[in-house]
């Protein structure tokens, strides 16, 4: 009954930090077999991922959000989510889970696809436009 | 000792062990689960007395879990800390929501961590403290109000009578104030005298001081009232007191099997298996142990390359077997079995289990589903032991 009035969230840790993502923009969860790094791109772009036969950027958020990372582990998860159409791979340093709760509980380090795309779009326009062709 | 017994879940390891070994460090005996399912088996199993849980978790999320603990009859007077990282907000709205006594921000040192818990800790012993308080006061009342029903009217006879002599004899001590000493005696004796007359005189006159007294005293009269039943309020509280009394010792008792077990690294998972070596244990010992924490599984023991392997429900022994015996009977199923045979088995297995000294045990606690294990016949281990040494 309450299920329905509560809103999904997919989790997925950078370091030692959690971070929501809304289910709704999660495709799949991946595991890194190959990335290509891109030359020239901002260093928060790891490396172009194939997914289903297409290129998509994977990104660090530890690099976005300046976190820094205690135990460096290389992680080799990615989230891919979608943002207008538009696919991101986000790194991730944990398995990803999925969590409900009540959406009255207001949660800090949740992220909202569209701005994370606008705020990325600002920095990386030239090199992505670039690599996309 | 241990200050207190703490329930840390959390399904970042790193946090685990920080604060694991950090409330180690300070004196408390730790418990940790990985995800809300887990926490909530290890809470009903060890009964802490602090839960620190996350609210991001697999599984179940700390809400849940606070959910599930509040509806849970052994862990709802648990208290519960949340730990968060994800901002103030969340702690607010979990202490209106669910309950939670108090939270506590992400990422944190150490010593605030330790701080958090000892002072959250104190609180809740005040807290239990002013209720034992509370309590002693209910008893108090009952039995004030039981006895106050009679004495009442027995003082205030007193009173009176007291008051009217101190006048009456203070008319005597002023005409004689020159012989104090024989007005000592003569003071006793003549209350008493009075008393005898006066007395008949007082219970008249005590009906219509009482009616005048009623409105000054509505206390009084509503004691009375409760009064009428006090004997099962009594015997209630006293039965609960005692349960909790009982409960609290057992759960004693039982810890301090458990951690003493822990303590050497004999039990990697208090709830869930028991092992270690034959030579700090006596076999006897480990069976009493299951069988009166009355455990469902398999106890495997390893000797001299032959696993042993005894199946326990509710404590008692199902049916004991060798490899070698398995090999000698040709591995038939154990409905292929009489009852007879089963225990004639069981009981050569522990005869040669019991001559061997050196070897190592594993209980795993095991849920069996078949109902026909259960309608099998079962020995405690003393019957079965006993028969051995003779």
């Amino acid at each position: 009954m309450s299920e329905e009035l509560e809103k999904s969230y997919c989790v997925f840790g950078i370091g030692e930090r959690e971070f929501l993502i809304p289910k709704e923009n999660v495709i799949q969860v991946l595991e890194i077999i190959r990335i290509f790094p891109i030359p020239g791109s901002p260093d928060y772009i790891v490396g172009a991922l194939p997914v289903k036969g297409k290129i998509i950027p994977a990104i660090d958020l530890a690099k976005v959000y300046n976190i820094e990372r205690l135990n460096y582990s290389e992680s080799k998860l990615v989230v891919i989510i979608d943002v207008k159409g538009e696919k991101i791979g986000i790194l991730s340093d944990t398995t990803p889970f999925f969590v409900n709760f009540e959406p009255d509980i207001v949660v800090e380090d949740i992220i909202e696809p569209d701005k994370l795309f606008e705020k990325l779009k600002v920095s990386q326009k030239p090199s992505e436009k670039a690599n996309d062709k | 000792m241990s200050k207190g017994k703490i329930l840390l879940v959390d399904d970042s390891p790193i946090v685990r062990k920080l604060a694991e070994v950090s409330l180690q460090e300070a004196g408390y005996e730790v418990y940790t689960a990985s995800d809300g399912e887990e926490g909530l088996k290890t809470a009903e199993t060890v009964k802490p007395d602090l839960i620190l849980v996350d609210f991001i978790m697999p599984k179940i999320t700390g809400s849940q879990f606070c959910k599930f603990a509040k509806e849970n009859e052994i862990l709802k007077d648990i208290p519960i800390i949340l730990i968060t990282g994800k901002g103030e907000s969340v702690g607010q709205a979990f202490i209106e929501k669910y309950g939670v006594l108090d939270y506590f921000m992400k990422p944190f040192k150490s010593e605030d961590l330790i701080e958090k818990v000892e002072s959250t800790l104190s609180r809740i012993s005040e807290f239990k403290y002013e209720t034992v308080e509370e309590e002693i006061k209910k008893v108090e009342d009952v039995l004030l109000s039981q006895e106050i029903s009679l004495p009442e009217e027995i003082q205030e006879i007193s009173f009176d009578l007291t008051e009217e002599i101190k006048t009456e004899s203070s008319k005597e001590e002023l005409e004689i104030t020159e012989i104090q000493e024989i007005k000592l005696s003569e003071e006793i004796k003549e209350p008493q005298e009075l008393e005898e007359i006066k007395e008949t005189q007082e219970i008249e006159s005590i009906e219509i001081p009482e009616e005048a007294l009623f409105p000054s005293m509505p206390e009084e009269t509503t004691k009375l009232e409760e009064a009428i039943k006090p004997s099962d309020e009594i015997d209630k509280l006293i039965e609960d007191k005692l349960r909790e009394f009982s409960e609290k010792i057992i759960s004693v008792v039982d810890a301090s099997v458990e951690s003493a077990l822990k303590k050497y690294g004999l039990i990697k998972d208090s709830s869930f298996i028991l092992s270690g070596f034959l030579d700090f244990f006596k076999l006897e010992e480990i069976f009493n142990l299951i069988n009166s924490n009355k455990l469902t599984g398999i106890l495997s023991v390893f000797v001299n390359g032959i696993a042993y392997e005894f199946m326990f429900i509710e404590g008692q022994i199902v049916y004991g077997i060798s490899t070698l015996q398995k090999q000698k009977t040709g591995f038939k199923l154990l409905n292929e079995f009489s009852s007879e045979e089963i225990k004639q088995l069981t009981l050569e297995a522990l005869s040669s289990l019991r001559k061997s000294q050196h070897g190592s045990f594993i209980f795993e606690i095991k849920q069996f589903s078949d109902f026909n294990l259960f309608n099998k016949e079962r020995y405690s281990p003393s019957e079965l032991f006993n028969p051995v040494i003779h």
